[in-house]
């Protein structure tokens, strides 16, 4: 099938490849009209998309798969997945929401190539908590009577507790909070890429951040100790 | 559960603008100092969520990426190509043989005459020169059907 396109660029005409506009796109194109000019050979629209959305991609992969390594070869596979499936992109979705379903669906299926394992090895469950790290019961915040210890850590060092809690939290509770918090998703398009609705979202986000208040105060209690 | 235990269970949501507050809520932080520092407390985790350090693609990952959706977009557009082409070639094959169909038996006739040969040992001969000229053209064109092939994934790699 292949010498179709070999005798076209041969004579010059070679429909498949991809070429640059005479006009280049303008920086302020929206997604749709960077999907457009790609639907029309542009090969710098790949370019701009790729640049435009490559770092949130990576950031979320990271957070997700916590392996800067991985993040970088599902980045990869996720943008050969899109160059696929661009022609079937329906407009009247947002393109972000649309462009992470592809992301989380290849991280899944690396889940599922790894270990079932949610939780993080070695950190015990608590006793109001589910192997899952779900909370079995109601909120049992910390007394606010007395200063937490949350408040006596400088906030370089809180930054640093951040960090190595929110590496703790289950896979589904980084994801969320990653979403809302460094990707800039609005609840809806959350619930809309994670096939969930709204109030679970609503209460994922609110349980992520119980949870990992837990887990920096635990970090943080033990080293005061 | 009272009143202040539903207002504290809802201070992660007010923190991490899941739920908007209303003025029942407003009014008790206004005034239990407890429920306001665990709001605050909250929002202070929010924030310090907000700040986490973004892992950085490095330029030259950002750079392969773009050749790889590139080379990739390409050879989907080929692959589209050569299905149009080889949809095409068949319809003209159909057309052609549906045009020319009726006149292969007076073809078939004169050919025998002149070479005084039954009709299917003609046909025979047809088929046999047929099928012998597609023959020499693929092994003719597999060379270039392996270096297409060979191009790209060396464009893809």
């Amino acid at each position: 099938m292949t010498d179709a396109s070999a005798i076209a660029r041969a004579i010059g005409f070679a429909p498949s490849r991809l070429r640059d506009a005479w006009m280049p796109l303008p920086a302020s194109a929206t997604d749709v009209e960077l999907v457009d000019a790609i639907r029309r050979g542009q090969g710098d629209g790949i370019a701009r998309l790729v640049e435009r959305y490559s770092p949130r991609l990576f950031s979320y992969l990271s957070r997700l798969l916590d392996d800067p390594t991985q993040a970088e070869d599902v980045l990869q596979e996720v943008w050969l997945r899109v160059m696929e499936r661009l022609d079937g992109y329906d407009r009247n979705q947002p393109f972000v929401v649309w462009l992470f379903a592809i992301a989380r669906h290849r991280a899944i299926d690396l889940f599922r190539e790894r270990s079932r394992q949610t939780r993080h090895l070695g950190f015990p469950a608590l006793p109001q908590e589910t192997e899952e790290g779900e909370l079995l019961e109601p909120l049992d915040l910390v007394a606010a009577d007395s200063p937490s210890p949350l408040d006596r850590l400088a906030e370089a060092e809180l930054e640093e507790r951040m960090g190595a809690a929110f590496r703790l939290l289950p896979a589904h509770y980084r994801e969320v909070l990653s979403l809302r918090f460094h990707q800039d998703l609005r609840l809806e398009e959350i619930a809309r890429l994670l096939r969930v609705p709204l109030s679970t979202v609503k209460t994922r986000v609110q349980r992520g951040l119980v949870l990992l208040r837990r887990r920096a105060e635990g970090l943080g209690l033990s080293g005061h100790e | 559960m009272n009143d202040h235990d539903r207002i504290r269970a809802a201070l992660a949501g007010v923190a991490a603008g899941t739920l908007a507050p209303d003025d029942n809520l407003r009014a008790h932080l206004a005034a239990c100092s407890s429920c306001a520092a665990e709001l605050e407390r909250f929002r202070r985790l929010a924030v310090a969520v907000e700040r986490l350090p973004q892992a950085e693609l490095s330029p030259a990952a950002l750079g392969r990426m773009k050749r790889l959706a590139i080379a990739r977009r390409e050879a989907v557009l080929e692959h589209r190509w050569n299905r149009l082409v080889l949809t095409g070639l068949i319809l003209y094959g159909w057309a052609l043989f549906a045009v020319i169909a009726p006149l292969v038996p007076v073809g078939v006739d004169w050919v025998s005459q002149r070479l005084a040969m039954p009709w299917f040992a003609v046909v025979a001969l047809a088929l046999g020169l047929w099928w012998s000229f597609c023959l020499v053209v693929g092994l003719a064109l597999l060379p270039v059907l392996r270096a297409q092939s060979f191009d790209l994934e060396e464009k893809v790699l």
